[in-house]
């Protein structure tokens, strides 16, 4: 059996506004992220990945990866 | 109230990520659904069946511009994320369904009965068009989405399985008969693990 590949990360502290902070944890419900930490965290890593330009988008070579998968798992022809 | 005719209603996901469970629990539930046993009969890995049309190669027709999605309007159907770009602009209610990765992996690569030698790159790759279908729906104006997650299910179906029953504005489902599939999945689940 695979084990969890995700390692423990060093966390700073930041504060936020409570009033902020209830909406941030209503959209995470909304998309059933666990936490509100959580989706700030998310929020903030498409941001950083943004503004690196790290290529981060689907790229012709992603999607023929994803084709050559898909035919394997008989979701297209 | 109800499933409106004027609507498309789809499931959606990464491919293994819980699209048939969803389908399932939809069934269960008496939410019109569309699918065609036929061509991809139910196997070891769906033990309950695709819940698909056309065997699953509904991303070829729509790649093509020539599914027709009028004909399932006011039912729920499949589409995985791939032929969610491709998606003409219409009325759309989608329920997305997201899984943690390693297990689609695991899952993805049990069903091709080999062990992928680039995960990590095909991790990135899906993780990426996971990522770019999520904003589409989250920016088109001719979609509502609920995003559901399947590990989530399997650990709280009745407040999911609520939520769900919400969102489609479906009142008389019967909520015992869906939770019955989720509890299902968590059986088949443990008796894979045990194996």
């Amino acid at each position: 059996m695979k084990g969890k590949r995700t390692m423990a990360k060093k966390k700073k502290r930041i504060s936020v506004p409570v009033s902020i902070f209830k909406q941030i944890e209503k959209l995470a419900e909304k998309e059933n992220i666990e936490s509100g930490e959580e989706y700030i965290v998310k929020l903030l890593e498409k941001k950083i990945k943004e503004e690196q330009g790290s290529g981060d988008e689907f790229s012709k070579e992603d999607e023929e990866k994803v084709k050559k998968r898909l035919k394997a798992l008989g979701y297209m022809d | 109230m109800g499933l409106r005719n004027d609507t498309n209603y789809i499931v959606s996901g990464l491919e293994r990520s819980g699209t048939s469970m969803i389908m399932q629990i939809l069934y269960a539930g008496g939410v019109p659904i569309a699918f065609d046993s036929g061509s991809r009969p139910p196997d070891e890995n769906n033990p309950k069946g695709y819940f698909e049309l056309e065997g699953g190669k509904v991303i070829n027709r729509l790649m093509e511009g020539t599914f027709p999605l009028e004909k399932y309007l006011g039912k729920f159907i499949k589409i995985t994320s791939f032929g969610m770009r491709f998606l003409p602009e219409g009325n759309y209610k989608v329920i997305y369904t997201q899984r943690n990765i390693e297990e689609v992996l695991d899952s993805m690569e049990k069903m091709t009965k080999k062990e992928e030698d680039s995960r990590n790159e095909i991790r990135e790759s899906f993780l990426k068009l996971d990522r770019l279908v999520k904003e589409t729906l989250r920016n088109r104006k001719d979609i509502d989405c609920l995003f559901v997650n399947y590990n989530q299910i399997l650990k709280n179906p009745e407040k999911n399985i609520k939520q769900i029953r919400d969102f489609i504005k479906e009142l008389d489902v019967d909520l015992d008969k869906m939770a019955e599939c989720v509890d299902q999945t968590l059986y088949r689940n443990r008796e894979l693990n045990n194996s």
